[in-house]
């Protein structure tokens, strides 16, 4: 086998030893360090650090979330106080303005008691057409909705300028979109037409 | 011819290293005592101060969400209130906004009727409200044509009315037939009206 082996020797090739380049023996250990920081920087800290910083997230978000649910708290508290210490005729004012409900009955009645408070007769009143829906769910806040009507009605000028201011003031929100006065043939009496909206929370 | 002088030719490394070189595992372990203790040294450093911080932090997140979740009950408590509140809000922001914004009919009437003179007489006003306009459409007649040009340069003269324009004129019978159109100022109705 080693006569063998001394025949060919001429063609074997020297191959030094790993550990013995000069490059592997002179960095070697720092080229070691790096990729021992590189490892465990990426498998040991990283992860770590990942998780702390989420975590901190999580706290800012959660320091937030408390702080405006005690700013609702402390809010609802004080409205509820406010609300609370307000006078029922103001809270009934506000109900009978804007009413929970279509309630065309109140409509009908501020027109027609303007109307005769001011001596004018109503010669027409008519509500448009509304879709009336099942009230929503009471844990809901309803939303604003309108109901438009025409009314016209006859009398003097001034009754009808006190039946217009009377109508401004009235207990049902009304507003007036379109009003027209004109002559009623040849008497001394004038016809108001008006258009109008009232409005419920639906 | 003299005969050539064999050449001995010397080789000798004096860099070469007199012991045994180190293994490997030897030379491994060398590195984990020196470099490599402070490299795990102040991995495991950063490790333990993470799991303390997160012990901080996951008790400090507890403690929180308790705080939140005691929060909760009294609000839900008062869900009642809230609507009712905000319906309040809606409605006194509505009645504040259309009392600011109507159409105040008998003051703009009040105000035609200052402006006309005696000799005209006012046969129909119309006044529409539109999206933050308010026009109006007089029609009227008068025998004594100096008498339109009063009323007219009186609605012109007062701030409620702008862009005061006869939009028809005719001549009947000796009775000038015309018809006048104006806008109305919602800011000096406004101011009136308060």
């Amino acid at each position: 086998m080693s006569s063998t082996s001394n025949i060919y020797s001429r063609y074997f090739t020297y191959i030094k030893p790993f550990t013995k380049i000069p490059i592997v023996k002179n960095y070697g250990s720092t080229i070691f360090a790096l990729l021992t920081i590189s490892v465990l920087i990426f498998f040991a800290i990283k992860p770590t650090v990942e998780t702390i910083l989420v975590l901190q997230k999580r706290l800012t978000d959660s320091n937030e979330v408390l702080q405006k649910v005690t700013q609702k708290a402390n809010n609802l508290s004080l409205a509820r106080k406010n609300y609370d210490n307000l006078d029922q005729n103001i809270k009934d004012k506000i109900s009978a303005g804007i009413p929970d409900t279509v309630s065309l009955k109140s409509i009908i009645q501020t027109l027609e008691q303007a109307a005769k408070a001011h001596e004018a007769s109503v010669s027409a009143l008519q509500i448009q057409p509304l879709v009336i829906n099942t009230k929503n769910d009471s844990n809901q806040i309803g939303s604003l909705s309108e109901i438009s009507f025409t009314f016209n009605t006859e009398g003097n000028y001034q009754n009808l300028i006190s039946l217009l201011q009377d109508l401004k003031n009235s207990s049902r929100l009304i507003s007036i979109d379109s009003l027209s006065l004109s002559k009623a043939g040849d008497s001394k009496a004038l016809i108001l037409s008006l258009s109008g909206k009232a409005y419920y929370l639906k | 011819m003299p005969k050539t002088k064999s050449k001995l030719t010397i080789k000798l490394n004096l860099l070469k290293p007199q012991s045994n070189p180190e293994l490997l595992p030897v030379k491994f372990f060398r590195w984990l005592l020196s470099a490599g203790r402070y490299i795990f040294v102040l991995v495991e450093a950063i490790v333990l101060i993470a799991f303390g911080a997160r012990f901080k932090l996951d008790a400090d997140l507890a403690s929180k969400k308790e705080a939140i979740e005691e929060q909760i009950p009294y609000i839900e408590s008062l869900k009642p209130y809230e609507i009712l509140i905000r319906q309040t809000q809606l409605k006194l922001s509505t009645i504040d906004g259309i009392k600011r914004n109507s159409l105040d009919g008998s003051v703009v009437l009040k105000k035609i009727a200052d402006q006309t003179p005696a000799s005209v007489k006012v046969t129909s006003i119309n006044i529409d409200k539109k999206v933050g306009n308010i026009t109006i459409h007089i029609t009227g007649q008068t025998p004594i044509n100096k008498d339109l040009s009063n009323f007219t340069a009186g609605l012109k003269e007062d701030n409620i009315f702008s862009n005061v324009n006869i939009a028809s004129i005719s001549l009947e019978q000796g009775v000038v037939k015309f018809t006048i159109d104006a806008s109305v100022n919602l800011a000096g109705l406004g101011g009136k009206n308060t």
